[in-house]
């Protein structure tokens, strides 16, 4: 075991996870997630135990019927796609592949196991902030069919799941008294941590509390810790601007909160350089036919007008079709603790503002993720010096107010969302002797892209012919060729961007036309957002269409409008003195735009329209040092725009391997990402007739100069063996969805040139799957990131205070954790952390999956499957401490955020208990040994 | 027409006699009529009317997706003394190949109580069912659940507790319903009546269906309705004819979101000759589909031999 830091008498050791989610099965009417947190059998933390065979397209049984199964086939997959996963059958019944679970970015299946935690605890875990959830639109789409009409938003509805959650998490802290207990207050905790136990603090975070709601839920079950605000603007105040699928919930929703009392209404929005823009046209809920299921369709276009949320003069009035020019600004919410738009510029909303004092009057542990931006700040004014907390996030704007000295490093190398926590905001907080959880989520890793190919499709793969590849340059096989995105310098100064395309255009009497887009960085931070958009009408001729976009000057900073829809250029005055070069090009799209009707400013039309096929295309940079061509694409052909495909991307910033010099990226780990046809069926995934397609994906590699494919799958194997890996696991792949996943090189980085897919098991008959686009780039291991990142913000905001940054891992939260590990965990170093106060340290082995059998399981290796299960926080911990440079001084700053946050409540409680406390040791956390 | 059915069945069927001193159930004694007109249309009544307590029933079936069912049941009416009422034994069994995956499956075996009115205009059977546990051969495979859709699109009726691959047994409550309608004609042209029968059964104790995924307790359940018209003579010559629409539902919780609610369209021709009078032949036909697959409609027909003696 490794000794603990010398940090005094008295001081806890151990860590804290402030956010996670043990009870996630009884929320969302307990139809969401699959598998118990709970099993029958002995308690063994090194043994997972398996989930019941999951049925695929209903979590629900006894099942309810086939509509169940027709939502669930819609829901389910809809959701495993925000960590670019598949809905896998996964479970304990054999005849499926075991890697489908548990894993990281699995967030419709149980990821705390009983047994789970308690390796966590094992693992040195001493604090855990269990959290309720839940957002009932989701739970009335789930509930039965009909949600469009039926759906009426409950006042209590979320009260009344978070009763049913917390009563789960008392009854697992009763049945594991042994080593668990609710907390409800510090000195219960630090009593529970002295008996070796883990402390349990109860969490609520819901969408919206009737006024009495946190009341209730303190004197029942004795919660201590709140968000005020979730994932939906509510009664207290305004949500971050991060997702459009929780536009549309706040919508469903608003008739609650809202001092209107006026239904379907979106977010606000407003202006910034702050923050990016995730927010496009929303969506609301429409009946699919037949009428018993609901679907998502765009809001049309008066409403997304009235909105406000993008200039949208382009496709207005009798000067459509001309060019365009505009300034794109980062969106955030208007709302701070103010109930609509009405309320907050009156500026005489007190609802949000009372209610928070009221939650500090009772000495609530408050805490400000999700929050808007305002929201935050009006926060961390209301109570100056009552601690805070942000148990679950990333940090914006890093470098701000940070001391030059040591000179600051904001890894995350570009403008994160609302969502994160501004870097000011954090250092208030954290002065407030307020403490931090930095998020585990997934997607948090630099990549460097290798090899990038788009059509539409770039490839399409049939039950007849169900293998194609993706290679650059030339090589053998008919692979699609990708393109050479680097050709032309990054540093090169530009004047105009020509852009040509040959290929048949057919306009099918659509009041449309073809548009080339491109989008530039304008001179701001790197962590700020504000990109100047051309729209240029191409004039084709024949089979050519073409367009020259004159770039003009390059915009410095600019304010910010309050109304997004504004069309913003910059004077003369405010040009900067360079030019943009090609390191400023974000994005050249050629796209239909619909110039009228109810598709209006979209690219895709849902209704028979103009018809593209494009063989080829190409864009020149032209600049004061001459011509260089930015791309060219071939596919002969190279997409077929029409319906839901409207447009094709043909150069983004990040499909350059130049884009992210210095990245901390080893060249061995390598992650795919695929995106297939909106036109298309998609694959068809498990469900009781059928096993399911496999989608296998493996790389290309160079040897001797050439291009090869890796040894290809014996004819009748239906498994991703040897090299090929799964991207699909037998789960579902929608039309219009992305997946992705990992695969390993033991070679160089630029060896890798290609990437081979193949679908097996595939029902003769099923319908061709199209794939738009791949994407193949190494990638940086994220558990280092999140080492990296932890010391970034431990210098950067805590002042090298240990302690103050903890873990918020948010399992079970439907987010997905950490995606994988480059690195296995070192021989040896996996270890307890914790000395227990009882008789025996429990022995530490890899985990593995418990079987029936006297044969041992698979094993469940961070290394393979992410952060895939809670127990495997012992290993991350491990891990991180066995970092280069950083690792110690994070792994035991980690070891006292447990202290550091009992010390936050102990202040909320009493303000004269600060001063009371000797200080926290202050560390280093110096990650200069780059990547491992 | 079918609505002129309807309305023939509403008007002309003869309603249970009034509660009077004794039970409705009571057996009386017809008069010689009454009792002619039930040994000539008791032919629709089944077991249990006119001392015949003992039924077999054969079936066999065909359809374009080359899947073959058969299934063969017994039952048995005890007779409850000096009533019309009768406990019904029932004992089934059947088998479905598409000639690749075979399966035996449907082990079923019920218990109810049948009453049926002095002239058999009307007879209620309310009763359980008892799933047996059997998953077949292969049954925890897709290609099971495959032939049991089949299975149940192609025989005749959508009554897919017969087919699925069952893990664990389960219990059914079921009804069935006849109601026709008095004899209706002339002497010298004929006789015929009008009718329906119709009912359903559904689970009180869900049966964990095997599938490759694990088990998963599930609804099985099913309606049927048919409509008929029974030419009973003609010309005075026994003729003993029904010819007929039967519509048959599943509503079990099964069937994937691409395929749900299998329903059976089956017109029917039946024989019940007069030479043999406790045998009756139907031969049944029509198309079979998922409500939410319409394009993908399958053409089955079939045979079933029923002795009831």
């Amino acid at each position: 075991m490794i000794a603990p830091f010398d940090a005094g008498p008295d001081v806890v050791w151990g860590f804290a996870d402030l956010h996670a989610h043990p009870a996630i099965e009884k929320a969302f009417n307990a139809s969401l997630v699959w598998g118990s947190a709970v099993d029958p059998g002995p308690l063994d933390p090194n043994l997972l135990p398996p989930i019941a065979g999951c049925p695929v397209e209903t979590h629900t049984l006894p099942g309810v019927g086939p509509i169940d199964r027709a939502i669930g086939a819609q829901v389910y997959p809809n959701v495993s796609e925000v960590a670019g996963f598949a809905h896998a059958p996964v479970g304990s019944d054999g005849l499926r592949p075991t890697s489908a679970w548990p894993n990281a970015r699995d967030v419709v299946h149980q990821q705390m196991n009983v047994a789970s935690i308690r390796r966590a605890y094992e693992g040195g875990l001493r604090l855990m902030f269990a959290s309720t959830t839940d957002d009932q639109v989701i739970s009335a789409l789930l509930s039965g069919p009909n949600f469009v009409n039926a759906f009426a938003p409950k006042e209590r509805a979320d009260l009344d799941s978070a009763r049913r959650q917390l009563a789960m998490i008392a009854q697992l802290a009763h049945d594991h008294a042994g080593w668990l207990g609710i907390a409800r207050s510090p000195a219960e905790a630090r009593a529970l941590i002295r008996a070796g136990k883990l402390a349990l603090v109860l969490s609520v975070e819901m969408n919206g509390l009737p006024e009495d709601g946190f009341a209730e839920l303190r004197r029942d079950f004795g919660v201590q810790h709140a968000f005020p605000i979730h994932l939906v603007d509510n009664a207290i105040g305004g949500t971050a601007a991060s997702s459009p699928l929780f536009n549309a919930a706040s919508a469903a929703v608003s008739s609650l909160y809202r001092s209107d009392g006026r239904s379907m209404q979106y977010m606000d929005l407003e202006g910034t350089r702050d923050f990016p823009a995730p927010l496009g046209r929303p969506v609301t809920f429409a009946t699919l036919d037949p009428p018993v299921y609901a679907d998502l369709k765009d809001v049309p276009f008066g409403t997304w007008q009235q909105l406000c949320y993008e200039p949208l003069a382009a496709c207005d009035g009798p000067d459509a079709g001309g060019p365009v020019g505009f300034t794109r600004f980062g969106q955030q919410n208007l709302r701070g603790l103010c109930r609509d738009r009405a309320d907050c510029d009156a500026g005489t909303a007190r609802v949000g503002a009372q209610r928070l004092q009221a939650l500090f009057d009772d000495h609530w542990l408050v805490d400000l993720s999700h929050m808007s931006f305002r929201a935050a700040a009006q926060t961390l004014a209301l109570r100056p010096g009552y601690p805070l907390m942000a148990s679950h996030s990333d940090i914006a704007h890093l470098c701000r107010g940070a001391p030059t000295l040591p000179p600051c490093v904001d890894s995350t190398r570009a403008p994160l969302t609302e969502r994160q926590l501004d870097s000011e905001q954090a250092r208030a907080l954290v002065r407030d002797d307020g403490v931090l959880g930095l998020g585990t989520g997934v997607g948090n890793f630099v990549t460097r892209a290798r090899v990038v190919a788009r059509g539409a499709p770039v490839l399409t793969l049939a039950p007849h012919a169900p293998s194609g590849c993706v290679q650059l340059g030339e090589g053998p096989g008919d692979c699609a060729r990708a393109p050479d995105f680097a050709r032309a310098p990054r540093s090169m100064e530009l004047e105009r961007l020509q852009v040509e395309t040959h290929g048949a255009l057919d306009l099918g009497g659509a009041d449309a036309r073809p548009y080339v887009r491109v989008e530039l960085r304008d001179a701001v931070a790197d962590d700020e957002f504000q990109h100047r958009v051309k729209l240029v009408p191409l004039h084709c001729e024949g089979g050519t269409c073409s367009a020259e976009v004159e770039l003009g000057c390059k915009q410095g900073a600019l304010a910010p409008p309050r109304a997004l829809c504004s069309v913003v250029n910059a004077d003369a005055a405010q040009c900067s003195t360079a030019r943009y070069t090609v390191a400023d090009v974000e994005d050249v799209t050629v796209q239909w735009l619909s110039l009228s009707g109810a598709g209006q400013c979209a690219a895709g039309f849902h209704d028979e329209g103009p018809r593209w096929v494009l063989d080829d295309a190409q864009v020149t940079a032209m600049g004061p040092a001459g011509a260089q061509p930015l791309v060219t694409l071939d596919g002969s052909p190279l997409a077929t725009l029409a319906q839901a495909d409207g447009a094709l991307t043909l150069y983004q910033h990040d499909d350059r391997p130049d884009a992210a010099p210095g990245a901390p990226i080893s060249g061995r780990l390598f992650v795919a990402s695929l995106h297939s046809s909106p036109n298309g069926k998609g694959v068809l995934g498990a469900s009781p007739q059928r096993f399911g397609a496999n989608v296998c994906i493996a790389l290309r590699t160079r040897e001797g100069g050439t291009c090869r494919g890796p040894a290809a799958l014996a004819e009748g194997e239906n498994e991703c063996v040897g090299d090929w890996v799964s991207l699909t696991q037998r789960g579902a792949w929608n039309h219009g969805g992305t997946l992705f996943t990992f695969l390993r090189h033991r070679g160089t980085e630029e060896e890798v040139c290609g990437l081979d897919v193949s679908v097996r098991d595939w029902l003769p008959g099923s319908d061709p799957l199209g794939i738009d686009s791949i994407r193949v780039a190494a990638v940086e291991d994220p558990v280092g990131h999140w080492v990296r990142r932890y010391a970034e913000v431990a210098r950067h905001v805590a002042a090298g205070r240990m302690g103050v940054v903890a873990m918020g891992t948010d399992f079970n939260g439907l987010n997905g954790v950490t995606d994988i590990s480059e690195l296995p965990v070192p021989a040896a170093a996996l270890l307890p952390q914790v000395c227990r106060a009882d008789a025996g340290v429990q022995a530490v082995a890899p985990l593995r999956l418990r079987t029936s059998g006297e044969a041992p399981g698979a094993p469940v290796l961070i290394e393979e499957r992410g952060l895939a299960t809670y127990g495997l926080l012992q290993d991350f911990v491990s891990l991180v401490d066995a970092y280069p440079g950083c690792g110690h001084d994070v792994r035991n700053s980690l070891m006292l955020s447990a202290e550091a946050t009992l010390r936050s409540w102990e202040i909320a409680l009493d303000a004269g208990a600060r001063g009371s406390f000797a200080p926290l040791p202050v560390g280093a956390f110096r990650c200069d040994g780059g990547a491992p | 027409m079918s609505g002129l059915l309807l309305l023939l069945a509403v008007v002309a069927a003869e309603p249970p006699p009034a509660p009077t001193q004794a039970s409705s159930f009571d057996e009386k004694v017809l008069s010689d009529a009454d009792q002619r007109e039930a040994e000539m249309l008791g032919y629709l009544d089944g077991v249990g009317f006119l001392g015949r307590e003992n039924e077999a029933t054969v079936e066999v079936a065909y359809g374009s997706k080359q899947i073959a069912t058969t299934r063969l049941e017994l039952a048995h009416a005890f007779p409850i003394s000096g009533k019309l009422l009768h406990v019904v034994a029932r004992v089934g069994a059947g088998m479905a190949t598409d000639f690749h995956a075979l399966g035996l499956h449907g082990f079923t075996a019920a218990l109810g109580l049948r009453h049926i009115t002095g002239k058999g205009h009307f007879f209620v059977e309310v009763g359980a069912r008892f799933l047996g546990g059997w998953q077949g051969i292969h049954g925890d495979r897709p290609e099971a659940q495959t032939l049991a859709l089949g299975a149940t699109l192609t025989s005749g009726a959508a009554d897919d507790a017969r087919w699925l691959p069952l893990r664990s047994s389960g219990l059914q409550l079921y009804v069935d319903f006849l109601s026709r309608s008095k004899p209706m004609g002339y002497d010298h042209s004929g006789f015929f009546v009008a009718g329906f029968h119709y009912g359903g059964q559904a689970t009180v104790v869900p049966p964990a269906v095997s599938t490759w995924l694990g088990s998963e307790p599930q609804f099985v359940g099913n309606v049927f309705i048919e409509a008929f018209l029974s030419f009973a003579t003609r010309q005075g010559t026994p003729v003993r004819l029904t010819t007929g629409a039967h519509v048959d539902l599943s509503l079990s919780s099964i069937w994937p979101s691409n395929v749900p609610f299998p329903v059976v369209l089956d017109l029917f021709f039946e024989w019940h000759p007069a030479w043999v009078s406790w045998l009756s032949l139907r031969a049944f036909g029509g198309l079979a589909v998922s409500l939410g697959a319409f394009g993908d409609k399958i053409g089955q027909g079939g045979l079933r031999l029923v002795a009831t003696f």
